[in-house]
């Protein structure tokens, strides 16, 4: 019965797309981004906000890796998760030359 | 007389000995004068003085030779001689030398990014808008290109806005135009084929959507498309539900299959953690204030402001210079 339960979700989640591995929240005028890579040791943030400038984002109490930014405004953004490029499973992306792509960022309110 | 006219002659060339200034200071001792006389020639046309520096200082430390310099600077020349954005080409600058990619390949792209915003451009000039609008929907359009919209389609975006308008009011013409670009921007970010996203514009407009019914269009392909994993699918469904008729607030009842999980979790990302994190929440008791000053992005859990300068030497973590 568990065995069938469980092919059944993953089959829902394959379904529905469910491999996405972020998630963000909006606290204080904060744009806070969630980044599950549990076998990472080192994860930088880059994004158009500052000329991809690097920041070292944080590992938490659950083991998601964050950064805060402020919020508002839209950009481009990805990862470097142990000295390799990386993007989450991100709606909204954009090719970005290099052969690789970026995840952007909306603000709702510009929708 | 004479003195009057020298210190006339004084008071002019401030500016641009600062300028001298600025650019000989903001560079490395040894920057090759060619280079310094590249950049005054940047500045000159407008480049903002900190950003031309900032570049150049990038593309030294990067070890771009001097002549992929100077072509970098060329780059910023010709599309300010254009009137096209800059920033988005300085941009793309930084954005290389983080990505560790090569000296060329970095100016192959900054190139690209000028052509597309140039192509934009002359797509702007038969849609019936003000220099103001001109310059946002340049940059949708080229914000549509680079998402993946190939260059047919945004042309025939750009003609049927431009039957489509061509008796409307300038205002209404305006709010069309923005509309009709940022939901085909949305559209194309969220990969959906560029087929099928001419596809969407030409059954709204041939269903007469003005700017706000395609603003609702756009809202709802943004809520219904988090989380799917085939948007082109959506938009084929939004595209024949349209020719059917439906108004687009009908249109979320086309593709059932397709919505949002229950609570409104956004961002693509997998469910949050227990205790329901949801997109604007009100902040917990003692929840974080935001870092002063900065560019204002921070670590997580420390909230503690880290700096550029934390960044590992030598560009990017990891991976050689190619």
């Amino acid at each position: 019965m568990l065995k069938a339960l469980t092919v059944i979700c993953a089959a829902l989640m394959i379904l529905s797309g469910c491999t996405n591995n972020y998630y963000y929240q909006i606290k204080d005028d904060q744009l806070h981004i969630f980044f599950h890579e549990p076998r990472a040791s080192k994860v930088f943030f880059l994004s158009s906000l500052d000329q991809f400038e690097l920041h070292e984002t944080m590992k938490n109490e659950k083991g998601l890796w964050e950064i805060s930014l402020p919020s508002g405004q839209s950009f481009e953004y990805f990862f470097i998760v142990d000295g390799n490029l990386s993007i989450p499973a991100c709606d909204q992306k954009e090719k970005d030359d290099f052969g690789f792509e970026n995840c952007i960022y909306i603000p709702e309110e510009d929708f | 007389m004479k003195r009057l006219l020298l210190a006339v002659c004084f008071v002019f060339l401030i500016p641009f000995l600062s300028f001298a200034d600025e650019v000989d200071k903001g560079l490395p001792a040894d920057t090759p004068s060619r280079i310094k006389e590249s950049v005054r020639q940047v500045i000159d046309l407008g480049v903002e003085p900190n950003a031309v520096i900032k570049m150049t200082q990038s593309m030294i430390a990067d070890g771009f030779s001097e002549q992929q310099i100077i072509t970098g600077h060329e780059l910023l020349i010709k599309a300010k001689k254009q009137n096209l954005a800059e920033e988005p080409i300085i941009n793309k600058l930084h954005e290389g030398i983080a990505k560790n990619v090569g000296a060329e390949d970095i100016l192959q792209a900054m190139e690209k990014v000028r052509a597309r915003y140039d192509l934009a451009n002359t797509y702007t000039q038969n849609l019936k808008t003000d220099e103001a609008q001109a310059r946002v929907m340049a940059k949708q359009m080229a914000e549509c290109m680079a998402a993946g919209m190939d260059k047919g389609s945004m042309n025939k975006i750009t003609e049927m806005l431009q039957q489509k308008t061509k008796n409307s009011s300038k205002d209404e013409a305006l709010k069309l135009n923005e509309k009709t670009l940022e939901t085909a921007r949305t559209m194309a970010r969220s990969g959906v084929d560029s087929k099928d996203i001419v596809d969407v514009m030409s059954s709204a407009f041939k269903r007469n959507y003005n700017a706000g019914e395609m603003e609702k269009l756009g809202n709802t392909f943004t809520a219904q498309s988090r989380g799917s994993s085939s948007a082109s699918a959506l938009a084929r469904a939004y595209s024949d539900a349209i020719r059917n008729g439906a108004p687009p607030d009908k249109l979320v009842s086309y593709s059932p299959s397709m919505l949002p999980p229950e609570g409104g979790f956004t961002g693509g990302g997998s469910p949050p953690p227990a205790g329901g994190i949801a997109r604007g929440a009100p902040p917990p008791a003692g929840g974080r204030t935001p870092p002063p000053g900065g560019s204002g992005i921070s670590a997580g859990t420390s909230g503690a402001q880290i700096s550029p300068a934390s960044a590992p030497p030598g560009g990017a973590p990891g991976g050689e210079r190619k």
